[in-house]
């Protein structure tokens, strides 16, 4: 009976016990009041990002606070047990901004991987109190596209230990990325006409009429061409085509270089403004192209079938050419009605 | 013994058997009598009370008596309802500090009416009424009574009590014409707890322009990737259809969020940067290039140039790239609210878009490249599965160098709780 009696009391204080244990694990939180607009701004939601954590919130309790801990967990609820999230790393965090109440510094002894704990000497909050810390080096977990918490709880302890004061939870999410690609070709734009548009938007017409050739007088005449390019090489600009003709009979061209000759029969081009027979255009545009040196002398002709008459060596955005035509002849040059078509040809090498 | 006096015995013993069954009889008639003040009530029929809380220590509780009054047709001047721990016998208080001299009538009493509030004490509440009609047999009546609080349990799990109810013939409580007893109980109270956990879902993918909008951040798509296709002289702005050369993949980019933050929620963007290279990181580029210049003016170099911060119309000619919410769709399910706004000027396109479609007249696209997260949409309070659709637009020079461009870029969500 004795025996009977010790055993059944034993029983008792062991189950009073274990009623009462789950009771003491709960009261660290049993009269916590909320925290007020609490929230976690992440500066990176990418998983496994080193980045930072910005907590702000209002504290509602007047009382001495001497710690805060903000402890990473799959679940909000400051009496659940807390599962770290995978991944996360939070005790290289350096508390890198801090405002409402102030004058705290991380607690490295009681920092871990999921829960930053920051201290300082218990001290008075003036309620309401907005705050905000803000810690650098955090690593989030990896896994992505989830959504994870943070519980934040005050403490008049400083190290994070004791009853809580206040208690909140904010949640914060690993996804975000979303990449974005597309794909520029090789291009080279080239147009030709009389008259062009600066970027190639319109052409307008195709003949040069030199009017009638005589030994007195210097015939001219313009067309334009405008090219641009993506290409790292740049590009060159070629022409094809014969001198001024009739049936067997020519208009010799200009193989080398020179000057205009009135009443010495002669076919040539260039590429500039020119001052002697005011006919032509110095190169426009933004891009980068000239005319080749063959073809850029001002008063200087040429006419050299395939030779290259603008070039670029970089990608060029557009430049507008002006090519200026003189065309004289002798006295004895035959009658005839002289023609040539004249082939632009723009290069680029990818 | 002799037969005479054997035949004397029997006979004394007869008479007594006769006398003593004479006395049974005899106290049978009488006992009822000694019992009169009950032995002509009726019982009172679908007799109950109805408490209005049965929390223990409750105050200015309400008890409701249901009963019918049965018998013939006489009168009925006056009720007393005793409240006692036991249903029979010498009538105790149910619980010590019980007080019902307060009680009032609650309400208008029906069947019988006309009731007032007699002299209640600790335990009993008197209703008198100076009605002398007779009452109509089988009559359902019924009365409530206020202002009586409800005891402490002393037990661990509940408290009966009884009240005796008494119907009177006439108003001085006497001549009782029905009687019933109804049982009341006060418990323990079931407290129930549920929590609601802070919630915010977010979710960012690229979405076919065919495709119907997911029903929440479970059903996004996986896809997180948009190709713009091929970029020349001419804006291309996602979703691009795929012609069989460009490859493109006509799709916009989509942001779901799902919180119940009451303070709202905010959401950001930033470009991440490449991690090879020089200049430009977080602007339109080629990946993990060199080549990009140090003025990002420049459109010969690998990277695009940005559209400004405050919004580029793309529509002009010359490099540009740059992002816009077309719309915030909130077709994903019925229970969708309508409380996030695409309300950053530099990046809302038409508000006036409701079909939600690519077919926004803006041609204006804003692209923040400082590293800084820029906001581009947010809400006040709480968000259910709204959905930001993005479109991100791209217009190459003429010197632009050929290559494939990329930029990853990271949307970030913070909610306030």
């Amino acid at each position: 009976m004795y025996l009977q009696r010790h055993i059944s009391r034993a029983f008792t204080y062991l189950l009073a016990l274990a009623l009462a244990v789950p009771a003491l694990g709960f009261s660290g939180t049993a009269h916590a009041a909320q925290l007020q607009g609490q929230s976690l701004a992440i500066a990176s939601s990418a998983a496994s990002a080193v980045t930072t954590h910005e907590y702000s919130f209002t504290l509602p309790t007047n009382s001495n606070v001497g710690s805060f801990a903000f402890e990473y967990c799959t679940t909000p609820f400051p009496e659940t047990t807390c599962i770290a999230p995978p991944g996360l790393d939070a005790s290289g965090a350096i508390l890198n901004l801090q405002s409402g109440v102030t004058g705290f510094s991380v607690d490295s002894v009681n920092t871990s991987a999921n829960r930053i704990v920051i201290e300082r000497s218990a001290a008075a909050v003036v309620t309401p109190a907005s705050v905000l810390y803000q810690f650098d080096d955090i690593v989030n977990p990896s896994v992505a596209d989830n959504t994870y918490y943070a519980r934040i709880a005050s403490y008049s302890s400083s190290d994070g230990t004791g009853q809580s004061i206040d208690v909140g939870s904010v949640a914060f999410s690993t996804s975000g990325f979303l990449g974005v690609g597309g794909f520029v070709p090789p291009h080279i734009t080239f147009c030709v006409g009389i008259t062009v548009h600066p970027s190639c938007q319109s052409t307008n017409d195709n003949l040069v009429s030199l009017g009638t050739l005589d030994e007195s007088t210097t015939r001219t005449g313009t067309s334009q061409f405008a090219v641009a390019t993506n290409d790292d090489g740049g590009y060159n600009v070629r022409f094809l085509g014969n001198t001024l003709t009739s049936g067997n009979k020519t208009i010799p061209p200009m193989t080398s270089s020179g000057s205009s000759s009135t009443g010495t029969s002669q076919f040539g081009i260039n590429l500039r403004q020119n001052s002697q027979l005011s006919i032509g255009q110095e190169v426009s545009g933004v891009g980068s192209g000239q005319p080749a040196a063959n073809y850029a002398g001002a008063n200087q002709y040429r006419f050299v079938s395939g030779e290259v008459i603008a070039s670029s060596s970089l990608p060029t955005d557009f430049n507008r050419f002006t090519v200026s035509y003189i065309a004289n002849v002798d006295a004895a040059q035959d009658v005839g009605v002289y023609t040539t078509t004249i082939q632009y040809i723009a290069t680029a090498q990818f | 013994m002799s037969k005479t006096h054997s035949a004397g015995l029997r006979t004394r013993a007869k008479r007594a058997n006769f006398w003593l069954q004479a006395l049974m009889l005899a106290s049978a008639g009488v006992l009822p009598l000694l019992s009169s003040a009950n032995v002509s009530a009726a019982q009172l029929t679908d007799r109950s009370v109805t408490i209005s809380t049965s929390e223990p220590s409750a105050t200015n509780v309400t008890h409701t008596f249901d009963f019918t009054v049965p018998g013939d047709a006489t009168t009925a001047q006056s009720i007393e309802f005793q409240y006692c721990s036991t249903p029979l016998g010498t009538c105790t208080n149910p619980w010590a500090d019980l007080d019902v001299s307060s009680a009032a009538i609650d309400g208008t009493p029906t069947g019988l009416t006309g009731w007032a509030v007699g002299t209640n004490t600790a335990n009993t509440i008197q209703l008198t009424r100076t009605d002398a009609s007779n009452v109509t047999v089988d009559t359902d009546v019924q009365v409530a009574l206020n202002g009586i609080s409800n005891p402490e349990i002393e037990t661990t799990i509940y408290d009966t009590f009884y009240i005796r109810v008494s119907v009177y013939e006439d108003s001085a409580y006497t001549t009782v014409r029905d009687t019933g007893t109804v049982a009341g109980v006060v418990t323990q109270q079931l407290t129930i707890n549920g929590r609601v956990q802070e919630r915010l879902e977010f979710c960012v993918a690229a979405l076919g322009n065919a495709d119907a909008t997911p029903a929440d951040c479970d059903a996004f798509p996986t896809d997180t990737n948009i190709d713009i296709g091929v970029i020349e002289e001419a804006i291309a702005v996602s979703p691009v259809a795929n012609d069989g050369f460009n490859g493109a993949d006509d799709d916009y980019g989509i942001a779901m969020v799902d919180t119940n933050a009451g303070g709202g929620v905010t959401i950001s963007y930033f470009p991440e940067a490449d991690d090879i290279g020089t200049n430009q990181l977080r602007n339109f580029r080629i990946d993990d290039s060199a080549a990009c210049d140090a003025l990002e003016t420049s459109e010969v170099d690998t990277c695009f140039q940005s559209a400004a911060t405050g919004g580029t119309d793309l529509s002009a000619a010359g490099e540009r790239f740059g992002m816009h919410i077309a719309c915030v769709d909130r077709t994903a399910s019925e229970a969708n609210t309508a409380n996030l706004l695409n309300n950053v000027a530099a990046y809302q396109a038409d508000a006036s878009d409701a079909t939600c479609e690519d077919t926004e007249a803006s041609t204006t696209y804003a692209w923040d490249n400082t590293g800084n997260a820029t906001q581009i949409a947010s809400s006040s309070t709480v968000v259910n599965d709204e959905m930001l659709k993005m479109r991100f637009a791209a217009r190459a020079a003429a010197t632009t160098p050929t290559g494939n461009y990329t930029v990853t870029t990271t949307y970030v969500a913070t909610a306030t709780f």
